[in-house]
């Protein structure tokens, strides 16, 4: 449990998130309280009211719910749009910290979506029950004896079944189709689908087309028929009459429609323009969302060329590509394509090399088929070429690129000191950073930002320290050559130790040397287990006393929430040995 | 016939999503037989005039098949693990559902083809009843991928901890052969140095 003080440090790390949230929330009630109000009262639906009784305004009151998270959750996915906001010098730091969870909002729309269709579709049930119900009412059964009116009102014919409504209308099919894309889209979005088989998460996940497109066309039937607007007048006294629903005008404040004034009820379907509100809710961020698309698609004419690819251990493989007017910032990632492989997958990697350099690199784990087809392909060319052309020649294999795509971690050299979190392959994006460190300090800019640096790098397992080993060790001498080693402090931790014997002697024969056993890094020794964060959360921030700290993480979701209930813990202690430091927690989403 | 944790590694295994999909049916279908047990669908008004004339039957039939589904459904099959140390993905407490036992042991709803049969058999008569129509869809598609998936993927369930029994066992067992000998090989002894 958090005390008081915790929980209000931990209001202060997520409270744009969570004013974020309130306001969303509150959107969505405020909608579906104003439209179900307005069906539930409008005088112009007192006939429809009669025989779908509640649930007219349910279904309203959830549609209007359904427009507004159908635009969010396409904006939110706008890699683009949300890039170039999120990389403007003019964005403050709560809308970039906003922007990060894009993932977490789109994943909370679409079971708003959920749950507003499952409203919806509920309350049209009911509608269509009740509409086709009451021609098999007896005239005498008719409320207030206005069966003619009712009659006029109901939004299905005489003949029609639940079935030729539902089938046989444009309302009844598009809505049938939008409720299986929904289905289809939801269950191969379920974590264990698309962690497992991100193919049919992803190709399923495109029957958003379908889904927006039958989504505009919904109302295009008109079917909730209402009693025409009144038209009014101004008398010479200055009076206004209005006609309500009917011939005769009667006074402004008379309200409520008197049906005995009316001799002929006239009801209409209000026009495409004028009822539906998914175009002017959906229209404008579908509009960006397909510039979005344009661009990205466009990026495949401009491939990358790879032209060294190393193997590390792991197996783990490094691809150095160059691309034409490309520019990135440390820490951000790109989308890979392969036409070899595949012409519709795009993959997600950070990348690994420095703005400063003049290739851009991702490393590969093999982790998936779409990666080891890869790493085979690669494999294939580089023998075919080096087979033609000797050891050191050139690769030229082609990839498509897309990015690059703004992370948390650009925020890096905002704060004056920073800690750094990477956990197994979740290295990569401090790769980058580190590597860019060592480059803007080479060049004598000592004024970047950060003061100092921690990097805790975790690993379960003693060979997957070599996938990076190169990489830091190099930014480590190079920083110790420029006598800026302070600036850097490398933590490595062995999480799991699997009694291996050989790296048992190798650690105890070591033990003097100045390079680690088992990390290789000069003046670093690895630590076994995991780190106790809040103890080194504290004792960070003592030392660097004043300073807001940035606590950067990428790996699993598990280590991140002990890492936040870390950070809130180590700020309320602070706080009471009246430190000024304080502690910003951010996480890497893909 | 093939078993979920020997197909290679990378094979989508579609009886995952059919799971899914049949699961998330029939929670709609549970609550669509609700639906159809209000007053509403049999008696608007007057002499029975509600469109599912037969709701007498079609609400129990539903809320039962229902059950029946989300009971076979909610255990989830082994996954093959890719990595090393992959975590086996189940459901929570679905271990301790005496279902799972049943499921494995009588051998039938293991195979997915047994569970297309049954859940079309189960939903196949509420296409009549208006309430429950778009929840039958749902269950169709989901069997319709246990189809595919147990005759052209020729996948089948498997419970996480069938393996791990057969491994205990299998470690508790004597040795039936001799350890294998080193031949032509003189193995220095270093603890006799």
């Amino acid at each position: 449990m958090y005390s008081l003080k915790q929980l209000k440090f931990k209001f202060y790390a997520h409270g744009p998130k969570t004013i974020f949230l309130l306001i969303w929330l509150g959107l969505n009630i405020f909608l579906f309280a104003y439209d179900y109000y307005q069906y539930d009262t409008a005088a112009k639906y007192t006939y429809l009211r009669k025989i779908v009784k509640q649930g007219l305004p349910f279904a309203r009151g959830s549609a209007a719910c359904l427009n507004l998270n159908c635009a969010l959750i396409v904006l939110c996915v706008c890699r683009n749009f949300l890039s170039v906001i999120h990389n403007s010098e003019y964005c403050p730091r709560v809308i970039r910290r906003l922007i990060n969870h894009n993932l977490a909002l789109h994943k909370l729309c679409a079971w708003s979506i959920v749950l507003h269709t499952i409203i919806h579709t509920l309350a049209h049930t009911f509608n269509v029950e009740f509409g086709v119900s009451f021609f098999k009412l007896e005239p005498i059964a008719a409320p207030d004896g206005t069966s003619n009116e009712l009659e006029q009102a109901n939004f299905v014919d005489k003949k029609d079944t639940v079935y030729t409504v539902l089938f046989g209308t444009v309302g009844g099919m598009t809505g049938v189709i939008i409720d299986v894309c929904l289905f289809l889209m939801v269950t191969s979005s379920i974590k264990i689908v698309r962690r497992s088989f991100f193919e049919v998460f992803w190709f399923t996940h495109h029957l958003f087309i379908v889904f927006f497109i039958c989504l505009l066309c919904h109302a295009s039937g008109q079917m909730i028929k209402s009693l025409e607007e009144p038209r009014c007048i101004v008398d010479s006294s200055g009076a206004e009459w209005c006609n309500y629903f009917c011939d005769n005008y009667i006074k402004i404040d008379a309200k409520v429609p008197d049906e005995n004034l009316c001799a002929n009820l006239k009801f209409k379907g209000p026009g495409y323009l004028n009822y539906s509100k998914s175009y002017w809710w959906v229209g404008v961020p579908l509009i960006i969302y397909a510039i979005d698309r344009i661009i990205r698609w466009t990026r495949r004419f401009n491939p990358a060329v790879v032209y060294k690819a190393i193997e590390h251990p792991g197996p783990c493989l490094e691809l150095r590509m160059r691309k034409k007017g490309w520019k990135q910032q440390a820490g951000q990632y790109v989308f890979l394509q392969c036409s070899e492989l595949s012409l519709f997958e795009w993959h997600p990697f950070t990348l690994t090399s420095a703005p400063e350099e003049n290739y851009l690199s991702v490393h590969i784990r093999k982790s998936g088929d779409w990666t080891g087809a890869l790493l085979k392909t690669v494999g294939k060319h580089s023998k075919a070429k080096t087979t033609k052309e000797g050891k050191n020649a050139e690769l030229n294999f082609h990839v498509a690129v897309d990015g690059p795509y703004g992370t948390p971690s650009d925020d890096i050299f905002k704060y004056k000191t920073t800690v750094l979190i990477g956990a197994g392959v979740g290295v990569t994006p401090y790769a980058s950073i580190l590597k860019s460190v060592w480059y803007k300090l080479k060049s004598g800019n000592y004024n970047f930002g950060v003061n100092k640096i921690y990097f805790y790098w975790l690993c379960s397992d003693a060979s997957v320290f070599g996938w990076f080993t190169s990489v830091i060790k190099e930014v480590v001498n190079e920083l110790k050559e420029l006598d800026c080693s302070n600036y850097l402090e490398v933590r490595p931790h062995l999480t799991r130790f699997n009694n291996d014997k050989d790296m048992m002697e190798n650690v105890a024969m070591n033990m003097d040397s100045e390079e680690d056993a088992i990390t290789s890094l000069p003046g670093v020794q690895t630590r076994f287990g995991r780190p106790n964060w809040f103890k080194d959360f504290v004792a960070i921030g003592q030392e660097n006393e004043g300073n807001d700290i940035g606590v950067f993480f990428c790996g699993p979701a598990i280590l991140s929430e002990s890492l936040d209930k870390a950070c809130s813990l180590a700020n309320a202690e602070l706080e009471e040995q009246n430190s000024n430091s304080m502690f910003f927690y951010n996480k890497e989403n893909f | 016939m093939r078993k979920v944790q020997n197909q290679p590694p990378g094979t989508i295994l579609w009886g995952y999503w059919a799971n899914t999909m049949c699961l998330s049916g029939a929670v709609c279908l549970l609550l669509s037989s609700l639906i159809t047990f209000h007053s509403v669908f049999a008696t608007v008004g007057t002499k029975d005039p509600g469109t599912d004339t037969y709701w007498k039957f079609s609400a129990p039939w539903a809320l039962l098949s229902s059950i029946a589904i989300i009971l076979i459904e909610y255990p989830i099959s082994k996954r093959r693990p890719k990595g090393p140390r992959r975590r086996e993905e189940e459901r929570p407490y679905q271990l301790e559902l005496r279902i799972v036992h049943l499921v494995y042991y009588s051998k039938v709803f293991r195979h997915y083809i047994a569970r297309f049969v049954l859940y079309i058999v189960l939903v196949a008569p509420l296409v009549l009843s208006f309430p429950c129509l778009l929840s039958v869809i749902f269950v169709f598609f989901g069997s319709c991928l246990y189809f595919f998936a147990g005759i052209v993927k020729q996948e089948m369930w498997h419970p996480g901890w069938a393996d791990k029994t057969q491994k205990v066992l299998k470690e508790l067992a004597p040795p039936s052969q001799p350890p294998p000998r080193l031949q032509d090989t003189v193995v220095a002894n270093p603890v006799a140095r």
